[in-house]
């Protein structure tokens, strides 16, 4: 239990995700903030992968850490304004955020004392060849609903951006 | 080092009201996508935790998988919005959107 790599991997991930989801949240640069959003993903495929979790891992690097960020920043891009910083709010503002934000995780935070405890199991075994057959056996019906969902959204997507084009011309 | 699930989910609960704090101080359109990510990459997290220490891990993965899909999906929708909204009246600020308030 001492020397378990899996659990020292955890723990430097955990701690940089939670570094990066901060910088994140008080960057005033946008791109710094999309950057920092993509460090941030990437540290939680880490988080996955010494949770035994190999193929959440990497959907996880694949769609997030290349698809959603460079999504993002061609929004950011798509969007720009005269300059790209985001102006902090007033104190006003900033002290219900913190409350409301200290709440949440306050409770959520004592929630876990409600939940059964368990240690880290010491091994395991590759779950990507079960995870696969259940995509194609057992969970058949919500696999083609998400494929169908995501080329709906794809449609829905072009159509939004590219009515507002035509109506300029 | 020790880990149990309790600490995974203490992880996660800070990171969810990391995203609660920038969804509720920021007033930028992308700015709050990127909160929403955040909190959403937090509620997986409680699901690969919650299914990888018990002995049906299979299944809370795979419903870890289509929460990042349907995630993928928000944010392409999302996006669109803001750019639409954006050849509209030149601001992503939300503030600046709020013709449907009642």
């Amino acid at each position: 239990m001492k020397g378990n790599p899996a659990i020292i991997v955890f723990w430097l991930c955990a701690m940089l995700t939670l570094l990066f989801a901060v910088c994140v949240i008080v960057a005033r640069d946008l791109v710094r903030a999309v950057t920092a959003l993509l460090f941030a993903l990437l540290m939680t495929a880490g988080m996955y992968f010494a949770l035994g979790a190999d193929f959440l891992g990497a959907v996880q690097i694949v769609l997030y850490v290349g698809g959603v960020v460079v999504l993002v920043l061609f929004g950011v891009m798509l969007t720009r304004d005269v300059e790209m910083t985001v102006p902090y709010l007033g104190f006003g503002q900033f002290l219900p955020a913190l409350i409301v934000a200290g709440a949440v995780t306050w409770g959520l935070w004592h929630l876990a004392d409600f939940l059964p405890r368990k240690a880290f199991p010491p091994v395991h075994r590759s779950v990507t060849p079960i995870l696969g057959e259940l995509f194609m056996k057992k969970y058949i019906v919500a696999f083609e609903v998400a494929s169908v969902l995501l080329v709906g959204v794809l449609i829905g997507a072009a159509y939004l951006v590219r009515r507002e084009v035509r109506r300029e011309e | 080092m020790i880990l149990y699930t309790y600490h995974i989910f203490r992880v996660s609960a800070v990171l969810f009201g990391l995203g609660v704090f920038g969804m509720r101080v920021r007033r930028n359109a992308i700015s709050m996508l990127l909160s929403l990510e955040l909190m959403i990459n937090a509620a997986a997290l409680n699901l690969v935790a919650a299914a990888a220490f018990t002995g049906t891990y299979i299944s809370g993965f795979s419903m870890a998988v289509f929460v990042i899909v349907i995630a993928a999906a928000e944010a392409a929708v999302a996006l669109a919005i803001f750019i639409a909204l954006f050849k509209s009246r030149r601001s992503i600020d939300v503030d600046e959107a709020a013709e449907m308030k009642g």
